[in-house]
């Protein structure tokens, strides 16, 4: 074996040896660049595989979509020894987290649910797997209608090898649950006794869970749910919109001192993510933190961390006001893309007194 | 008399055996489980009671059977009728899932994973409680029963006897039987006795050593490392007793003689009131704590109904904070008393302490000088690095390490890498530790700006040569600058920052993907910000030096070319399709040209 072939499979190998995140992400690029320069194919096609899954689940989805457009290109050209499925499969991680990026279109997007949704049938597959892109995408638009017609569709078509798995599926549910302010820990109860799981189940769950309890006054369980959510974040920037959530709950719950560590341990990932709409999450939930602890008197605050952009010292006040705006030209960016106005409708009555109310069905 | 349950059994047993049971074999752990209960239950009405179970392996003709007998509380004919409504009721799932709190609804489902290796289960059973009469229950994996009332009176207590199925011959073996008991059942207080034709064992012999006294330290820690090796098969580096209120937990971690693997990490064996819970117990410990395998016992944790871990409410964080406390008191006293050990444990665990320190300023403080890290000069600690530098200076990924670490190293700058999980976020928090310390970030950019400036005549003479480049590299996106700097072999050095990585990934994929796809990646892109890729030309470089003296415009724009793909090479990176064409051309222009050359002078 040459040089390259080798280096390359030995990144491959050691990658899997690491937690997802960002070194698994820097060895899977290692492998990619030492598989093109080796020429091998197969190598170069095993390398992009490993690198779209590390980049989708270590929070680097731009990175997964140009890995997966060359995945697709070549699969094309060479189908033999790939199964659709495993291309389907990640065409759906892909399509999943698209609408978080405003500058794609909304055509572009619906062309790729369109592709995808041809590419299923040939495969053999139903559409269930399309229709909840579409719910998600309808809600994410503030199409309240067509959301809940795509649901329904999505939870009448039976499930197949393309759908997701039980564990997604009941937390999907208990997020529309959310949607329509309707219990849903209840629905929740088998996640939540560990009964069913997956990659990022229960992490989204006790995330999505914090506020509604919050709502109904259900202060221990939702402190039990935020403990437990927040330590399976670890060190993972993919979830930055789950640590949004927590802090938005702390600032809410005022758990100032608590609220106010998360955020500088974790504004760093602004930097490392290009998410736009996590960026979105972390920007209301700094700028309705910062409100509270402008409201409970702190009069400045110490955020030195190494060359800081930021000023060392920072006044609540002004701090929220910078989040505000820049949660508010975000917004402006989403709704145009999406040609709706749910996100600045949002964002003019939210404030952290009606947070709860605001944001619980988010 | 006959009757039938009331639900499909088989259909139960099947959704039992598919989520509930990692293995047939569990019947043994339920039985356990059912006399361990009966016998609690007795010793609340007959305080001073000696509990029992046997388990007795027997041939009736052909066929192994074994018989489980407890001298626990037994069951009325009342709680009999209670235990089959339990079965009857578990028709739907959740309901099997339901916590087991209540003792005959656990009777009822423990009995049902003996269908899983026995076609007809029999049990006889007599209340402890005054003049109870006799049951025997006869269910059958078709559906059917028999409930009579026996005219020969046993002691009280229950007793349950099941005939191997065909297919499960495997879990009728005498080490079989024996194993399972003890793997499930060895912390049991009650003495379980197993006998088969040739002799009566005790299975769970020895009480584990959280439980012994012991005269000396040498003692303990003998016994300590013998239960080890007894209950994983591993010699371990070292053990360290665990002991919390909160959870009421009691046992000992072992620290693993080798860097576990990410499957290995964060697994327990854990006991819940002295019955095997789970071999893989999640959420005991703290994240960070991946460098021990524990073994506890736990008798106030609710378990989820996976039973692979706890819920997680007060009393288990309470638990976590204070076991993974004690793990980090051991760690602190391996410091200040046993630094040689601890140098040991740190080749093998630095990244568990690493994953400590992120989130624990003090024990960072007193690990600084232990834990190591990675500089372009090779292997160091922080400590270490304060001491000799004054700035402390970091790349944050791995590609910012490949692209400066050769350069810095050239201009004497030792520079620090933060593209580990742990080691990026420790090295900011240096400048919260030390106020006074200035923590910088460099990258290629950046050392760039420190290289020196030309002088004004040596700006005169490269003018001709950048204005030149700046026309050859615009369509690589790509801007020039020329400085002085080490090492002086290097032609030029390119450097690009993460957004223009990016957007090179997405130029050399465009070259193979659909119109769809490449309009797609188009709109990507058009999403990030300004960026540029920059080529630093070398004046020291003697080549160089020589190509900004060139006269002929198209040699110095060639030479310029090959210059830029030749350093696109030496930051390992592959080219794409336009820089290759630029290689090709360059290359066998260069080639031509000196073959005219030679030719000329051999003319």
């Amino acid at each position: 074996m040459s040089e390259p072939t080798e280096r390359a499979a030995q990144l491959l190998l050691q990658a899997l040896d690491h937690e997802e995140g960002d070194e698994r992400i820097a060895m899977s690029e290692e492998a990619v660049t030492a598989a093109d320069l080796s020429g091998d194919y197969y190598l170069q096609y095993m390398a992009r595989e490993q690198l779209v899954r590390a980049c989708t689940f270590g929070g680097e989805p731009e990175k997964a979509l140009v890995a997966f457009s060359w995945m697709l290109a070549h699969f094309e050209k060479r189908p033999e020894g790939v199964s659709d499925w495993s291309v389907l499969w990640k065409y759906k991680w892909i399509i999943s987290g698209i609408h978080e990026f405003p500058h794609i279109p909304n055509t572009r997007i619906y062309e790729m649910f369109a592709d995808f949704e041809a590419r299923a049938v040939r495969a053999g597959f139903g559409l269930k797997a399309a229709y909840n892109f579409r719910y998600r995408f309808e809600r994410f638009r503030g199409e309240r209608e067509r959301a809940i017609e795509f649901y329904r569709k999505m939870d009448e078509t039976p499930e197949d090898d393309l759908s997701n798995c039980s564990a997604c599926i009941l937390d999907e549910r208990v997020s529309f649950a959310i949607y329509n302010r309707r219990d849903a820990v209840e629905l929740a109860a088998p996640i939540l006794a560990g009964e069913l799981a997956c990659k990022s189940v229960p992490l989204r769950t006790y995330a999505k869970l914090l506020l509604p309890l919050a709502s109904q006054g259900q202060d221990k369980e939702a402190q039990n749910y935020h403990r437990a959510g927040y330590r399976l974040i670890g060190g993972n920037k993919n979830y930055l919109d789950r640590v949004a959530q927590h802090i938005i709950f702390l600032a809410v719950t005022r758990q100032l001192e608590r609220g106010l560590t998360l955020f500088k341990k974790h504004v760093v990932w602004l930097e490392q993510t290009r998410n736009v709409y996590h960026h979105f999450l972390f920007y209301i939930a700094a700028w309705l933190l910062f409100e509270a602890l402008a409201k409970a008197g702190n009069g400045r605050i110490k955020m030195r961390r190494a060359e800081d952009q930021h000023a060392p010292e920072a006044k609540p006040e002004i701090s929220a006001l910078g989040y505000k705006h820049n949660a508010t030209v975000l917004a402006a960016r989403f709704d145009k893309r999406n040609e709706t106005d749910r996100f600045s409708t949002m964002l003019r009555d939210l404030n952290v007194s009606t947070a709860v109310e605001v944001l619980a069905t988010l | 008399m006959d009757y039938r349950f009331q639900v499909n059994l088989n259909g139960i047993i099947e959704l039992l055996s598919k989520h509930t049971y990692s293995s047939p074999g569990v019947f043994v752990r339920e039985l356990l489980q059912n006399a361990s209960d009966a016998i609690l239950a007795r010793t609340y009405i007959e305080p001073g009671h000696q509990g029992e179970f046997r388990i007795e392996l027997v041939q009736t003709g052909s066929t192994p059977a074994l018989i489980f007998r407890d001298n626990g509380i037994g069951l009325t004919e009342e709680e009999v009728h209670l235990f089959l409504a339990t079965i009857g009721q578990t028709s739907k799932r959740d309901e099997a899932f339901a916590p087991r709190n209540d003792f005959i609804g656990q009777f009822g489902i423990g009995l049902l994973a003996c269908f899983l290796v026995s076609e007809e289960v029999v049990v006889v059973t007599r209340s402890a409680r005054k003049d109870a009469k006799t049951f025997e229950w006869r269910g059958r994996g078709d559906g059917t029963y028999s409930l009579t009332v026996l005219d020969t009176q046993i002691e009280p207590g229950t007793e349950v006897r099941l005939s191997c199925k065909a297919g499960s011959e495997q879990y009728f073996e005498a080490d079989s039987v024996r194993n399972s008991a003890h793997h499930y059942g060895s912390l049991l207080r009650i003495p379980i006795k197993f006998s088969d034709s040739e002799r009566t064992v005790l299975v769970n012999d020895e009480r584990p050593p959280w439980e012994r006294e012991f005269l000396d330290k040498e003692s303990e820690r003998v016994a300590y490392m013998q239960y080890g090796v007894d209950l994983f098969e591993t010699e371990f580096f070292d053990y360290v007793p665990l002991h919390s209120d909160a959870g009421d937990v009691r046992g000992v971690a072992y620290v693993l003689p080798f860097s576990p693997s990410l499957a290995m990490k964060k697994t327990h064996r854990v006991y819940l009131k002295n019955m095997l819970l789970s071999e893989q117990t999640e959420g005991l410990l703290p994240d960070w704590a991946f460098f021990v395998k524990c073994a506890v016992n736990a008798r106030d944790l609710r378990p989820t109904a996976s039973r692979e871990s706890f819920y997680e409410d007060d009393a288990l964080a309470a638990a976590r904070t204070f076991l993974g406390g004690q793990l980090r008191q051991y760690l602190i006293d391996l410091a200040a008393h046993d630094p040689n050990v601890l140098r040991a444990l740190i080749k093998l665990h630095h990244l568990s302490f690493k994953a400590l320190a992120v989130d624990d300023e003090e024990f960072f403080r007193i690990f600084m000088k232990w834990l190591p890290f990675e500089t372009n000069m090779g292997p160091t600690t922080l400590t270490e690095y304060i001491e000799n530098h004054k700035v402390v200076r970091y790349v944050s990924s791995w590609e910012e390490f490949k692209q400066t670490s050769a350069v810095a190293a050239a201009q004497s700058l030792c520079v620090l890498n933060g593209g580990y999980t742990y080691d990026g976020p420790l090295i900011l928090q240096l400048a919260q530790i030390f106020p006074d310390l200035q923590v910088m970030h460099v990258d290629a950019n950046k050392l760039v700006l420190g290289f020196k400036h030309l002088t004004l005549d040596e700006q005169d003479e490269v003018e001709n040569f950048l204005k030149s480049a700046t026309e050859v590299l615009l369509p690589f996106e790509c801007t020039p600058e020329i400085r002085s700097f080490l090492p002086a072999e290097l032609a030029a050095l390119y450097n690009a920052d993460p957004e223009t990585l990016f957007r090179r990934s997405i130029t050399a994929t465009k070259e193979v993907v659909d119109g769809f796809w490449s309009s797609v990646l188009d709109e990507m892109a058009f999403g990030l910000a300004d960026s540029s890729a920059r080529l630093c030309f070398n004046y020291q470089n003697s080549v160089v030096h020589r190509i900004v003296r060139i006269n002929d415009d198209k040699l110095m724009r060639h030479a310029i070319e090959l210059l830029y793909v030749h350093a696109v090479l030496f930051s390992h990176r592959p080219l794409n399709a336009k820089e290759m064409a630029l290689l090709n051309d360059g290359v066998l222009g260069f080639l031509g040209w000196s073959v005219d050359t030679f030719e000329g002078w051999v003319q």
